[in-house]
């Protein structure tokens, strides 16, 4: 049944009656104030007045108010500030010092020469001075590409490598290497008192050019052959055995190894020549002159040996020759033998 | 917000004579597409009549209308199941206002609480209010 009056919970109302008209309102207005590469300012025209914006670029952090080599920055403002002279800036004027920052000077000619300890050297500057003067030999350091005289003394404790001769300081040991003489090493150690001792790693041959003997004594160890290869001209060997009692010989040599084998001494000739040998025994003058002549595979000893008589206790020159023969497949040996020296000739044909 | 058909109730009643007039409550059904009859079985209806029409209005008459209060004197709620109320203005209550325009205010009254639930006279659209006009013959 329906009533006089239906109310209808929830149910979309009826449009609420206008409102009141209300007061104008204020539009603000803006206008640009600056407009730079690096500025961008606004003003703003509110009911209150004029309001202005500040700066809405950010100011890059390489943004320099003026010009020069020394900088400070200033976190205030966060600009950056530079100058030709320190003393205009405010911040980090001290130049910097081993014990405290600063800003950092290069240095120039005048500090290099006052040695000055307050600036900074660039790379080019370095290689500058260790280079020297173009066309200048630096004096002030050692260089690698450059021919100099150290006139310092030197200690190279780990050795020195020079090129293909190795020349190798070890200890007192000087050695001589010569790629062409593999496998073997010359060692020449404890030059000591002009005597130049030899000695050599391998079992071939070790050849020996060019070494001045003068004065020196050449030592070949009891296994060792000193094998004198001359040319032309005969080589000499001027050494000693040492023996009981002082005994030396003399051995001219021409194209013959001489193998000295305490007590004797063997001369081996394969290549035709003549070989001289000169012993002497101080301990009882004896003393032998041999000539050894090779030649068409045959040999000829012709001598004079001086020994001293035990029963007359005279001295006796007599002629020695070939006196004992001995032969094999390949070598035939001419053995003189005078007390206590036995010469053995050796020929290989 | 409650609405009536006529957003207002403008109910006259000649000074001097008693007027009954019929209110329905009805509310959005649960898929809120229709209304259907809102159950006052738990509710009674409080009504007013007011100096103004304003918060701090004097109340210069109310009424509880219940299930069971007098039809001929405060009025009574006839179908609280489809939630249909009567009010009844007396004669008395006419000789009491006097003639004039008398702001009105009906709430819905929770039964055990007796708190509003809500006002169905609530707001107001170009000066208008509920109201009853007692008016001279």
């Amino acid at each position: 049944m329906p009533a006089d009056f239906n109310y209808y919970i929830n149910r979309q109302g009826a449009r609420g009656r206008q409102g009141i008209q209300g007061e104008p309102g204020f539009s603000p207005v803006v206008t640009v104030n600056t407009d730079t590469a690096t500025e961008y300012i606004l003003n703003i025209e509110t009911a209150d007045g004029v309001l202005t914006t500040p700066n809405l670029k950010s100011t890059p952090l390489n943004y320099v108010a003026g010009a020069g080599n020394y900088v400070m920055y200033d976190p205030s403002t966060q600009q950056i500030y530079n100058s030709d002279a320190p003393d205009e800036l405010v911040l980090r004027t001290d130049l910097a010092t081993v014990d405290d920052p600063g800003i950092i000077q290069i240095a120039d000619d005048e500090d290099f020469d006052e040695d000055a300890d307050d600036v900074a050297v660039t790379p080019k500057q370095l290689n500058a001075a260790i280079a020297g003067v173009e066309g200048e030999i630096p004096t002030n350091y050692v260089t690698t590409n450059t021919i100099q005289t150290i006139s310092g003394a030197k200690t190279f404790s780990l050795g020195v490598n020079f090129g293909d001769n190795i020349l190798l300081l070890n200890g007192s040991d000087v050695v001589f290497r010569d790629d062409s003489l593999t496998p073997s090493l010359v060692f020449l150690s404890s030059i000591n008192g002009g005597n130049l001792a030899i000695k050599h790693s391998g079992t071939s041959k070790t050849i020996l050019t060019d070494i001045d003997v003068d004065d020196t004594t050449i030592e070949v160890n009891t296994a060792g052959k000193l094998h004198v290869i001359g040319a032309a001209a005969p080589d000499e060997i001027d050494g000693g055995i040492e023996q009981p009692g002082t005994k030396v010989f003399t051995i001219t040599t021409n194209s013959a190894d001489v193998t000295i084998s305490n007590p004797s001494v063997t001369v081996t000739q394969s290549t035709p020549g003549t070989t001289t040998v000169t012993y002497s025994n101080a301990s009882n003058n004896s003393t032998l002159n041999l000539t050894i002549n090779y030649a068409n595979n045959s040999v000829v000893a012709n001598g004079t040996v001086r020994t001293l008589d035990p029963e007359s206790s005279r001295w006796i020159t007599s002629e020695v020759s070939n006196s004992e023969i001995l032969n094999d497949s390949t070598t035939t040996w001419y053995i003189f033998t005078f007390d206590p020296l036995t010469l053995t000739i050796a020929v290989n044909p | 917000m409650t609405v009536s058909d006529n957003y207002y109730i403008d109910a006259v009643v000649i000074r001097g004579e008693s007027k009954t007039h019929s209110v329905s409550i009805n509310q959005k059904t649960e898929d809120g597409l229709d209304f259907e009859p809102f159950d006052l079985s738990n509710y009674y209806i409080r009504f007013r009549v007011l100096g103004s029409a304003t918060l701090d209005a004097l109340v210069l008459i109310e009424k509880n209308i219940t299930q069971v209060s007098d039809e001929n004197e405060e009025g009574i709620i006839t179908d609280a199941s489809n939630g249909q109320f009567q009010f009844h203005i007396t004669a008395e209550d006419t000789n009491t206002l006097g003639t004039g325009k008398f702001p009105i205010s009906i709430e819905v009254m929770d039964a055990d609480t007796e708190e509003p639930v809500f006002t169905l006279t609530e707001g107001g659209y170009q000066g208008e209010f509920s109201k009853i006009q007692i008016v001279e013959v």
